[in-house]
């Protein structure tokens, strides 16, 4: 069994490479996030920045450019991100390309990594700031994307949810900004923003790949030679409110629908110092998986629903459980959501259900060991949390969580907003 | 040959086939503590047998439940594994990755497929279930797209009818339907059984002989029909829906990519690919005059002895991009393809084939599928180097034509 401890070099103040050299794979991956503070004024500025940086670089200057340069690669991909984890909203490019061992590009994690350094630093410019038609597409298309959210009605639900549980706070500023300020994207506010960002963003990269740590820091260092060093980047924090503010609200609304769409948000207690494994286990005992009592009640027992699950934020400290279900049967889904979360709190559960909600985290956990993605998205999450363990480590930890773990981590819950998207009632 | 080395791959395949006729393919990868199986069936949502429509998919759900009263799905994911089934057009697949316990989860994997067991009660519980999903895919814009386009481009073929099936057709499912379903589809000459990760043959071969029925058998008859494949069946589809922004999708049938013919699908994609990926001139010029965006794309399909290529997305002038796209096409066929363009999209093609290999899930996924339709997964890339200019310019030329092509849109429904 091959043991992956990942190397952690920092580059810059503020700039961290984790390498993990991994030789099971026919590729290799890098990706570099720049971690802001998710904020209603910056982040429909930060979603397009990465986009418009893809338009082109000084040295490409356009998409067929820049395509052909990685198609020539064997195909390498660089693909811009917007990623919501807590209150971070983190930015930058993934790239996976074909290992030197099946090519005969030996020099392609140096090409790659160039080309990152370039779309980030050097990108296409006019009179030194972004081009107004690469601005205004991608603003075009930013706004395009936060209208067309509402197509996706299961993701919609989920959204409105957070909003309106989360008003006020920065969680509630969803992944890509809100359209008002979508709209105003321009080429003076997004140039600033560049520039900001590059100055006082918390860079996290992450690569792995066959290549020794050596020469991915000498290719890093290269690619980025022009990054400033900063002494301001810190990692944004993310504000947890331990307990709901007033009683639990329900808001209702309407939407050309087939299935009513219900979300129900909760607090989880205080965060300070939280048990991950207990946490991703009372996920799974009570929706995270098909054999999670939400799963086995609400869908095989009562067929009130196809789709039901739960999920955590835990650097936010809340849980949402989703479910799809017929609008007439509101109150009976409720009901068993209700029965379900008591029934963790109280310890209502068999052993055997325990077990099997531990060997899903622990498998879950390997899996990511096995990935290149998983391990790229594991150590992000775990530079935002704090966690020092290694997807085997916490795995095997996850087997090891007791009932009293399961209902310490769940003694915290409360319920906070439940919301319900469904087609318009018929004696409106 | 019981073993293949594709030395360019670092691969080693086994390929066996049982007395049952049951194929198994093994695909070792040493250093993983992860592993994959697949346990795919010839047949999908358009294979009806007697049953009422949506039966294919009916029986993937039933088919969990065991006679003790456990659940399949259960056990193997109370090992850890995650487990689950999917039913296609043309295919159904049983399949699951795990990092402990392998070969409990294989053995569960085989017995349970090999085992129907359906109850007047659990076959009325599930109906509900289902309706549920159908409502759900009811409200996904894609999805009426999809069907949209089969129904304009297929009379007769059953691709075009829903692989869930209506609430309606599914209220009528009995236990005897799905038990006759399952003894005419589910014979061990109609599977096929793949492996990534574990190496253990011996072991593998053993257990799949034990769980599957011994004795010969057959694959069944499968037949849908003769479809023209020179034009659609009918020239568009429309829709209104309370969406943000219009769809559209559209589709050409090509000679089907079958028996003989499977390099025609590696044709097909490198033809699309030149002509409207992100690298091509045509996908700037589209993109910088904002008549596409990021959801644009295109696709390929095999199933049920059809063929057809389909490309789409978000845009308020779908006729233009239509327009421009089949122009295009034309161009490239009697014009020519640059020489160093093609063999930059070519070498795309191979990185794109490499990491797709990296995934479990899509190497026993593809291992099982073309292990159904009689050809090596493995050969992709040789064959991909063999492709020539003008087999895909002819390709282009034959057909990216109006008069081949069917439309589907999905307009907004405006506010009332």
């Amino acid at each position: 069994m091959i043991k992956l401890r990942p190397e952690i070099t920092v580059l810059s103040p503020g700039v961290t490479l984790t390498s993990v050299r991994d030789e099971r794979f026919k590729t290799g991956c890098v990706s570099i996030s720049l971690i802001t503070p998710l904020d209603k004024k910056t982040a429909a500025l930060n979603s397009s920045l990465p986009f418009v940086l893809s338009r082109g670089t000084a040295r490409h200057p356009d998409t067929e450019s820049l395509e052909a340069a990685l198609d020539d690669l064997y195909g390498a991909r660089i693909e811009p991100f917007v990623r919501k984890r807590g209150e971070c909203q983190i930015i930058g490019f993934y790239a996976d390309f074909a290992d030197p061992a099946f090519i005969p590009e030996k020099r392609i994690l140096e090409k790659v990594t160039a080309l990152m350094g370039e779309l980030l630093l050097a990108p296409a410019l006019y009179s030194g700031r972004f081009r107004r038609d690469f601005v205004e597409t991608e603003r075009d298309n930013l706004v395009a994307d936060i209208r067309a959210e509402i197509n996706d009605r299961r993701f919609w639900a989920t959204g409105r949810l957070i909003e309106l549980m989360c008003a006020g706070e920065a969680y509630g500023v969803p992944r890509l900004g809100r359209l008002r300020e979508a709209e105003k994207v321009s080429v003076a506010t997004l140039t600033n923003r560049w520039h900001e960002v590059l100055r006082c963003a918390r860079i996290e990269i992450f690569y792995c790949g066959s290549a020794p740590v050596s020469q991915v820091e000498r290719a890093l260092k290269a690619a980025l030679s022009t990054l400033p060093v900063s002494r301001t980047r810190g990692t944004p924090m993310t504000a947890v409110i331990p307990e709901p503010k007033r009683l639990p609200r329900l808001f209702i609304e309407a939407a050309e629908v087939h299935e009513a769409q219900l979300r129900v948000g909760y607090r989880l207690g205080g965060m300070e110092k939280p048990d991950h494994p207990a946490l991703l286990v009372l996920n799974s005992l009570l929706g995270g998986s098909s054999t999670s009592r939400l799963f086995l009640d609400m869908r095989e027992k009562r067929g009130l629903a196809y789709s039901v699950s739960s999920q955590l934020d835990r650097q936010k400290g809340i849980m949402l459980i989703a479910a799809g279900i017929d609008a007439e049967r509101y109150p009976d889904a409720m009901a068993a959501i209700d029965e379900a979360v008591a029934d963790i709190q109280g310890g209502q559960f068999t052993d055997e259900e325990l077990e099997g909600a531990r060997q899903s985290v622990a498998g879950s956990l390997y899996t990511v060991a096995d990935s290149q993605p998983g391990l790229e998205s594991f150590a992000i999450g775990a530079t935002l949390m704090g966690i020092d363990e290694a997807p085997e480590e916490l795995a095997q930890l996850s087997l090891l969580v007791t009932r009293e773990d399961v209902m310490d981590a769940a003694a915290g819950i409360k319920k906070d907003t439940v919301y319900l998207l469904r087609e318009e009632a018929q004696d409106a | 040959m019981p073993k293949r080395e594709y030395a360019r791959l670092g691969e080693t395949v086994y390929y066996d086939t049982l007395p049952n006729g049951l194929r198994v393919v093994t695909v070792p990868r040493a250093g993983f503590r992860k592993a994959a199986a697949y346990l795919m069936v010839g047949c999908g949502g358009v294979d009806r047998g007697d049953a009422p429509l949506g039966a294919a998919h009916f029986l993937e759900h039933k088919l969990f439940e065991m006679p003790e009263g456990e659940n399949a799905l259960t056990v193997m994911t109370r090992r850890g594994a995650n487990a689950n089934a999917f039913t296609a057009s043309d295919v159904t697949a049983y399949h699951f990755i795990s990092t402990s316990d392998f070969f409990e989860n294989l053995e569960t994997l085989l017995s349970f497929v090999n085992t129907p067991y359906f109850t007047d009660e659990s076959v009325e519980r599930e109906k509900p279930i289902i309706a549920r999903e159908i409502a759900m895919t009811d409200d996904e814009p894609d999805t009426a797209l999809y069907y949209g386009l089969l129904g304009a481009l297929f009379k007769k073929n059953p691709i075009r009818d829903p692989v869930l099936g209506t609430v309606g057709t599914i209220s009528a499912m009995t236990p005897a339907d799905l038990y006759a379903y399952h003894k005419k589809f589910y014979t061990p000459a109609n599977m096929i059984l793949t492996v990534v990760g574990p190496g253990e043959r011996d072991r593998i071969l053993d257990l799949a002989s034990r769980h599957t029925p011994s004795g010969p058998s057959l694959p069944p008859e499968r037949g849908y029909g003769e479809e023209s494949v020179e034009r659609p069946y009918r020239k568009t589809f429309r829709e209104r829906r309370d969406i943000s922004a219009p769809i559209f999708l559209t589709g050409v049938k090509t000679a089907p990519a079958v028996g003989a013919n499977t390099r025609l699908e590696l044709v097909a994609a490198l033809a699309l690919n030149v002509l409207m990926s992100e690298g091509s001139p045509l996908w700037s010029e589209l993109y910088d005059g904002g008549l596409i965006n990021d959801t644009f794309s295109f696709d390929y399909e095999t199933s049920a002895g059809v063929s057809f290529l389909s490309f789409g997305g978000e845009t308020e002038h779908s006729d233009r991009v239509v327009e421009r796209v089949f122009a295009e096409a034309q161009r490239l066929s009697k014009n020519g393809i640059p020489a160093d363009y093609f063999e930059r999209c070519r070498k795309a093609a191979v990185g794109d084939e490499l990491r797709a290999l990296d995934s479990f899930d899509n190497v026993a996924y593809n291992a099982a599928l073309s292990g159904l339709y009689g050809y090596d997964y493995f050969d992709t890339l040789p064959t991909l180097l063999g492709i020539t200019r003008e087999e895909v310019m002819d390709f282009l030329g034959e057909y990216m034509t109006a008069e081949r092509a069917a439309t589907a849109k999905i307009l907004v429904k405006e506010a009332v």
